[in-house]
């Protein structure tokens, strides 16, 4: 090797949390021949991040980053004998640098798109990716942005900090929404949460169209200067309401989480966009988590193959000890989506763990089922007995571990049980919105 | 041949198959002959036939891997003036089925046949025409949509339950392309006890003897929303989908062996809708997605992959209107924009051209003799985008 190519994508982020950036897939092609090809590998991202150094021949190369947004970089680069060149990918524009991690996980447009004041089109329907912060006829109001819209009503925010275990079973969700014509918090606090809802008075950063509420174990990051509304015990599963006047959606929260790498907190984020955003979503979640948060907003596009890159990164830390089971089960879902193979993997044992372990999270049993249905040899019979349990543990953290329960209750449709359990899942998955990662359902409508 | 085929050849050995399904004439929706109570707003489309036909020209034309070659098309299509469809190969004209729900259901039991007569093989199934949604239950419609206003679902296919009745196909690697809104239907599917339409292949667990099933589902646009076209012209995921799999899905690990697996696929189609040159107003706004796309190869290239290539001046984005862009391979002019040619609704858009894989010059040349001209650049898959540096 006579030189090197050093890689990095320039991101705005901000925050003490994300000083080290986080990391993108990208690849390397030589202009000439293929023996110095660098394919799928991952890149450091963030605000003035060190480079990754590739050594290579002396030649031509295109370098490519891919964010989890679907936006494809490029650039091309010539390395001389004994040189070392830098190649900064340039993924600057956010609309502001506080919003920096949802525009690099595709949940926010760029900035010229994001402050243009021309008409965006949306859904035409009442999609659960609709809110209606208004609660009047927004299709035919002025687009946010355009003068004569004024200023967007800021949605009520709650967080629910422990809840009820039959609080989200699926049929006491889809019996509550299908009370709840219009938003109604009462209604929802005794359905869900175990005791008060804690109202959080601020977002923790907001430009006034689009908010961001920040969480950590001990509940919602108040603005700089305010009292910290947290204090109250936490349990198991956590959620957030989002409610205007007309719409409520529940929101899970995956808190607690943990960084699989070195065990520091990670901060939860939850952004509420007023602009009716036709690429993002009203409410999104993500975890600011350098070392998975790219995967996670993978996943959530459906590039299960980029994500597994990331998540095959830290298998080892993912599955050697019981630090985040969340992670786990998200370095599950990919790991399962992308085996092509019946080949035993280091892996597979963890999900029975995953199975038994958590009995508060269903995602590890619909991941066991779905790994059993997919798989070598005649598992059926144990398949079904866990998508049952995974139906009796309630909704999934994660929206494809909702989509797999469905898939696979499904190839049971001669069992009367497997098909009134299929027939609950999926009326509640009629209010999911499929594009965010973790599970957001949309409460109120007429969808029942 | 049966009656929905219009390509076959024997193939020793692993094979693709594929069908693929256009409806624009919808006789009992908007504009249509008969049309029905509630339409839900929905009208006659005119991209589906063209987009259908396109796909298949090139499927018979044009695709190509020598592992699995393509050993059947089956090709139904509806549209205001029926005309037949004349394999590119064979130059034989093809009178076309109507895609009801009758017609389609027989051509996908058909088609699961075909692909059950070797577990190496490929399927392909594409649908584009109006789709209704609601959480993981989607109904494509079928022509006769709505021709029982008791229950207009059973103009339909329940899209879910069809991928889960393929686990039973004997095929290994699955592929569904659907071109179709995901707009949400509360009546149609909520109110109907989550009916999403005919169910031609029942939802099982794949056989135990069968090897196990790599798929890959791509959605023309997110749940819950539109997917667009321009009128009389083939749409834009299609439209994607075909430059995609002319080159700018395609990889060379070996060098000289361009291929288009199903992840750079994705990759290649959602760069295109991004694109405000080539999506317009809807770019960013059609969201293309895929379900959990399992890695496989899809085509061979032939020959060397188009590239979209996109050349402009930076940063000032107000000089594109002043610049004629050249695009030269040495000294030979292999390309030109001429001022002439500026589109004058969007004055400051990049030229976008498309660019066999190679190395290439731009330049931009200004009023007076002033020019910005580039380094040799490489142009190859996914895209290019040129910024000429102006003062």
């Amino acid at each position: 090797m006579t030189g090197s190519l050093n890689l990095r994508v320039d991101l705005l982020f901000r925050g003490s949390d994300l000083v080290d950036g986080t990391t993108v897939l990208a690849n390397i092609y030589p202009v000439e021949g293929s023996a110095d090809a660098h394919r799928g590998v991952l890149i450091p991202a963030g605000d003035d991040v060190p480079t990754k150094r590739f050594d290579v021949n002396a030649g031509r190369y295109i370098v490519e980053a891919v964010l989890p947004s679907g936006k494809i970089l490029t650039d091309e680069a010539t390395v001389g004998e004994g040189e070392d060149v830098t190649v900064a990918l340039d993924a600057t524009d956010s609309p502001h640098e506080s919003h920096s991690w949802q525009y690099f996980s595709g949940n926010i447009e760029p900035r010229a798109t994001y402050d243009s004041a021309e008409t965006i089109p949306v859904p035409r329907s009442m999609s659960s990716r609709y809110f209606d912060l208004a609660a009047g006829d927004a299709l035919a109001a002025p687009a946010p942005g355009d003068p004569a819209a004024g200023p967007l009503p800021t949605p009520d925010m709650v967080w629910i900090p422990d809840s009820r275990t039959e609080g989200w079973s699926f049929e006491k969700l889809n019996e509550l929404a299908g009370q709840m014509p219009e938003a109604d918090l009462a209604r929802i606090e005794a359905a869900v949460s175990e005791g008060p809802m804690v109202r959080i008075a601020d977002p923790t950063e907001t430009d006034l169209t689009s908010h961001l509420f920040r969480f950590d174990h001990s509940g919602p990051i108040a603005p700089p200067g305010s009292p910290s509304a947290a204090g109250a015990a936490t349990g198991a599963r956590q959620f957030v309401v989002a409610a205007s006047a007309g719409d409520a959606y529940l929101v899970t929260l995956p808190n607690p989480w943990t960084n699989v790498l070195d065990g520091s907190e990670v901060q939860i984020e939850l952004l509420v966009n007023s602009r009716q955003s036709p690429t993002g979503s009203p409410v999104a979640v993500t975890v600011r988590d350098r070392a998975l948060g790219s995967g996670l907003a993978y996943l959530a596009t459906g590039a299960f193959a980029a994500a597994a890159r990331v998540f095959r990164d830290v298998e080892g830390m993912l599955y050697g000890k019981v630090m985040n089971p969340l992670a786990a089960a998200a370095g599950a879902y990919v790991l399962v989506g992308t085996e092509t193979d019946t080949t035993p993997k280091p892996w597979h044992d963890w999900l029975d763990n995953l199975a038994s372990w958590f009995g508060w999270m269903s995602d590890g049993a619909v991941l066991w089922a779905t790994h059993a249905l997919r798989g070598e040899g005649d598992r059926r019979d144990d398949a079904k007995n866990a998508l049952i349990d995974a139906y009796g543990r309630g909704v999934p953290f994660f929206t494809v571990g909702l989509s797999w329960l469905v898939e696979g209750l499904s190839e049971f449709p001669e069992d009367e049980q497997c098909s009134h359990m299929l027939d609950e899942v999926r009326r509640l998955a009629w209010r999911i919105d499929t594009r965010q990662p973790f599970v957001v359902l949309r409460l109120n409508g007429r969808t029942a | 041949m049966t009656r929905f085929v219009v390509h076959e050849a024997p193939v020793d050995g692993p094979s693709t198959h594929a069908l693929i399904v256009g409806v624009g004439k919808y006789p009992n929706l908007i504009g249509g002959d008969t049309p029905c109570n509630n339409p839900d707003g929905m009208r006659q489309l005119s991209s589906p036939p063209i987009s259908a036909r396109a796909l298949a020209t090139w499927f018979v034309g044009d695709y190509h891997d020598d592992d699995k070659p393509l050993a059947s098309l089956a090709l139904l299509v509806s549209e205001k003036d029926p005309q037949p469809f004349t394999n590119p190969q064979t130059e034989e004209a093809h009178e076309l089925e109507d895609p009801n729900a009758d017609n389609i259901e027989a051509a996908i039991k058909e088609f699961k046949a075909r692909a059950d007569a070797d577990a190496g093989a490929r399927l392909l199934f594409y649908f584009c025409g109006h789709g209704i949604s609601q959480g993981e239950d989607y109904a494509l419609l079928t022509s006769d949509f709505c021709s029982d206003e008791d229950n207009p679902l059973q103009g339909a296919i329940d899209f879910r339950k069809l991928t889960g009745g393929f686990k039973k196909c004997a095929a290994s690697e699955q592929v569904f392309l659907v071109d179709a809104c995901r707009s949400n239907s509360d009546v149609l599917i909520g109110e109907s006890e989550g009916f999403a339409g005919r169910v031609p292949l029942l939802p099982g667990s794949r056989p135990t003897e069968l090897p196990k099933r790599l798929s890959a589902t791509y959605f023309a646009t997110l749940a819950g929303d539109k997917a667009y076209s321009r009128r009389d012209e083939v749409s834009l995921f299609t439209e994607a989908l075909l430059r995609s799999l002319r080159g700018a899905a395609s990889d060379n690990p070996e060098e000289d062996d361009w291929r288009v697996n199903t992840v750079r696929l994705q990759e290649a189609i959602s760069h295109f809708m991004k694109e405000p040159i080539f999506a317009g107003e809807v770019a960013g706004v059609q969201v293309p997605v895929a379900n959990e796309l399992a890695e496989f190869p899809l085509h061979q290239l032939t020959s060397e992959p188009e590239v979209p290539v996109y050349v402009g001046c930076d940063p000032d984005i107000d000089s594109n209107e002043l610049a004629e862009f050249v695009c030269l391979v040495g000294a030979d002019e292999k390309g030109r924009r001429k001022l002439a040619d500026v589109d004058p609704a969007n004055p400051k858009s990049e030229w976008a051209l498309s660019l066999s894989h190679g190395d290439y010059l731009f330049r931009a040349e200004f009023a007076g003799g002033q020019a910005r001209e580039s380094n040799v650049i490489n142009v190859r898959p996914i895209h290019k985008r040129i910024g000429l540096k102006v003062p």
